[in-house]
């Protein structure tokens, strides 16, 4: 049985367990999203062994030779001792400029970064505060046009971070940001393709930036962004979508409400039944999907199977973590 | 002299095979069960391993590997000639020469033991 040293505490870590896992088990609320090597959030670093080949696949050399790994690829062959990262090695600063109410529980974050940044919208990052607590957000705006970046927050109840945003005096607090992450952005130069862009909750806010920057990019194929909400109180940035359909005559907004009675304003019923209708040339249309896990990756697999070639899905689910 | 996988049109093959073979899979009431709950991206990326293989191309998967990765699903003899069924429909809807696509049948036929794990 092998044992990890961590914040002054030996584990056993259980057969074939990562160190994630061991960890989380243990009470650390240690950052982790993807679980699968791909969203760095998990990233800590070895004092001793050396990881293996599999958890540092993805790591900049610099951060591989200071023996930093992903603890959710890393199931242990021998005792190791391991301590977070320090932020300065892996993020950059941050301060958190302003904070809008969408609805009931969706907040708008501007955060500032301390240095320029070109990461696109659609993309994620980790965010951490000074208490390192880590979650990831979409970005939903285009950060190297407005010098900050706007992230959609969906606040759980009870949530660690979610209490953290609910405190007063947030604006001003400073955070760390890692990133970016993600395939999910604009791909320029098919000016001319249809794009169907669907989310759920959240999930709206990636597409939101992605819509804006194709159109700032001059986007010329039919763009239809659905975005489905249980309840009408759901639905967020209505005014700022219509107002885009008033601009730009290639922009439509769908708004679908799962549970609501039949109104101009919305289409009612399920996005899943409702997005494939909005695809007319399938094998030209880029799809965007996002929101959670399930909705993603059962719409990805309705619009493929209706002739979207896989190259053209791109994607972004969010996952709920375990322990809160 | 140029390798199945040149002749039959190397990568380029391989993106224009994979989502007609994935499709015809999804399709198959008979084993599209299996992948339920696989998110697209993975298997996209799996089958796309699987068919360049299968093509003569570069190997990264071991006669292990395939192995240890259909072990705990139980695969029947039905379950396998699905797969295959489908990869030669996936051929003959490319136009690809006969005696190529028998090469290829023969690399996936190749695999038929470590996949069902006897």
């Amino acid at each position: 049985m092998f044992k990890i040293s961590f914040d002054n505490n030996q584990y056993e870590v259980r057969d074939l367990e990562s160190v994630l896992d061991c960890l989380l088990r243990n009470g650390h609320d240690i950052p982790y999203s993807c679980q699968s090597g791909v969203c760095k959030s998990c990233i800590m670093q070895s004092l001793d062994a050396l990881p293996s080949h599999e958890s540092q696949n993805g790591l900049k050399p610099t951060l591989q030779v200071q023996k930093y790994f992903l603890a959710c690829k890393l199931i242990p062959t021998c005792h190791m001792s391991i301590k977070s990262p320090a932020m300065s090695d892996i993020s950059i600063a941050a301060t958190i400029s302003r904070m809008t109410t969408l609805t009931q529980n969706i907040l708008s974050l501007h955060i500032t970064p301390s240095k320029d940044i070109d990461w696109r919208p659609g993309q994620y990052l980790s965010l951490s505060n000074d208490n390192n607590i880590t979650r990831s957000y979409s970005i939903a705006n285009d950060p190297s046009v407005d010098g900050y970046i706007e992230l959609h927050i969906k606040l759980v109840e009870n949530g660690t971070l979610s209490n953290w945003l609910r405190t007063d005096n947030i604006v001003g607090q400073s955070v760390n940001i890692r990133g970016p992450h993600g395939d999910c952005f604009y791909v320029q130069g098919a000016v001319h393709q249809p794009m169907l862009l669907a989310g759920v909750g959240t999930g709206l806010s990636p597409l939101y930036g992605i819509a804006n920057q194709a159109l700032a990019e001059d986007h010329k194929g039919e763009i239809h962004l659905l975005h489905g909400a249980l309840t009408q109180d759901d639905l967020y940035y209505q005014a700022q979508l219509i107002a885009m359909t008033k601009k730009h005559s290639n922009f439509h907004y769908v708004p679908c409400v799962l549970n609501g009675s039949q109104s101009d304003e919305f289409t009612t019923g399920d996005i899943q039944d409702i997005a494939p209708s909005y695809i007319s040339d399938p094998s030209n249309t880029a799809v965007y999907v996002c929101g959670s896990q399930d909705f993603v990756t059962a719409l990805k697999k309705k619009v493929f199977m209706a002739g979207v070639p896989s190259k053209n899905i791109f994607s972004d689910s969010f996952i709920t973590k375990k322990y809160i | 002299m140029t390798s199945l996988f040149e002749q039959i049109g190397g990568s380029g093959a391989v993106d224009a095979a994979v989502d007609i073979f994935y499709r015809k899979v999804l399709s198959d009431n008979t084993i599209n069960h299996f992948f339920d709950l696989v998110d697209m991206d993975k298997q996209i990326a799996k089958q796309k391993a699987f068919l360049t293989v299968a093509f003569g191309g570069p190997n990264n998967y071991s006669g292990k590997d395939m192995r240890a990765a259909h072990k705990h699903m139980e695969l029947t003899e039905a379950h396998f000639q699905a797969v295959a069924g489908h990869l030669q429909s996936t051929l003959q809807e490319l136009n690809v020469p006969l005696h190529l696509m028998n090469q290829v049948m023969s690399i996936a036929a190749s695999t038929h033991n470590d996949v069902l794990n006897i």
